[in-house]
């Protein structure tokens, strides 16, 4: 019991009360439901897209730009399902190989875009995308391979006329949301989503800040237009 | 050849925590024991020993246990010094 209570007493100190209360709740929903329920706390962050070098470049490393499924994507641990619907959406995939073997791949999605968690779209404007699944071997985690494949992808966009990318971080990962504000990412924004089957509730801080749909085909429009500078250096 | 004492002031200049390695040996806790050495730091000083002391370490050359204690960062250093 006072094992029990230590660590519950850790959890709250290290991720504050609402956050751990959010978290209580989105377990017994998803245990009680099987997983088609739950209370899912997502907090978006905004990162300026430069292309100052980070890490000395590695001449062993080649990067391929993918904009449609190849079979070397299959390496990474994902569904074969999955990964092909990605593209099924204006979707970039920076694929990261070392003599032949790939080491990472990062994804990024253009325009609108389809979260897979719950129903809601990402509206991109035109010199942002939505950057999500950023995947490292581990035996390359230690070392330089993130850095390097962020470096390179960031290089592409720029040529691309993209100056910030967006992403969405659970509020339960305590370790991504540290991370992410280490690497100077700026949070610009939350949104709460209950999911009860095929009801969902969302409130947040975005337009249109609050939904309410019961269709599967029907989705809040998130729009980052307005978390946009005109350049990077102002943000 | 890095010594330990080199070692140590890399680490403490990335850290921003002069003074605070001073007493450390080579047995000492890094990775574990120093809790701002991060992912971060351990980018920032394979960056700054490849630039200044003419090191090159491969990402797939390093494993969690090289960055253990300062030690075993030192001699997976020099191992692979020009």
């Amino acid at each position: 019991m006072r094992a029990v209570s230590g660590r519950v007493r850790a959890v709250l100190r290290e991720y504050g009360v609402r956050v751990a209360l959010g978290f209580a709740v989105h377990r017994l929903l998803g245990r009680a439901s099987g997983g088609s329920c739950g209370l899912f706390w997502y907090q978006f962050y905004r990162q300026p897209v430069g292309d100052q070098l980070l890490v000395k470049e590695d001449p062993g490393l080649n990067f391929l730009w993918l904009d449609h499924h190849e079979a070397i994507l299959e390496e990474i641990p994902r569904p074969v399902a999955n990964l092909r619907a990605r593209f099924e959406q204006d979707v970039k995939s920076l694929v990261v190989l070392k003599r032949g073997e790939l080491i990472a791949c990062a994804w990024f999605g253009f325009g609108r875009f389809w979260e897979d968690e719950v129903r809601c779209i990402y509206r991109m404007p035109a010199a942002a995308v939505w950057d999500f699944d950023v995947y490292v071997v581990p035996r390359y985690r230690l070392g330089r391979t993130f850095a390097r494949t962020w470096q390179a992808a960031n290089t592409l966009l720029v040529k691309a006329g993209i100056t910030h990318s967006f992403s969405r971080i659970s509020a339960y990962n305590r370790h991504s949301v540290l991370s992410h504000q280490r690497l100077g990412a700026a949070q610009v924004g939350t949104a709460l989503f209950l999911r009860l089957g095929a009801l969902q509730l969302m409130c947040g801080n975005i337009a249109p800040y609050v939904s309410f749909t019961i269709s599967v085909d029907r989705a809040p429009e998130l729009d980052f237009g307005r978390f946009v500078c005109a350049s990077a250096s102002q943000c | 050849m890095l010594s330990l004492d080199e070692l140590k002031t890399i680490i403490a200049d990335i850290l921003q925590i002069p003074g605070r390695l001073d007493g450390l040996g080579r047995d000492d806790t890094l990775l574990g024991g120093i809790p701002e050495f991060d992912s971060m730091a351990v980018v920032s000083v394979l960056t700054t020993v490849e630039d200044n002391y003419g090191i090159t370490v491969d990402d797939d050359e390093i494993s969690a246990e090289d960055f253990e204690t300062f030690g075993a960062l030192l001699d997976l250093l020099n191992s692979k010094a020009a």
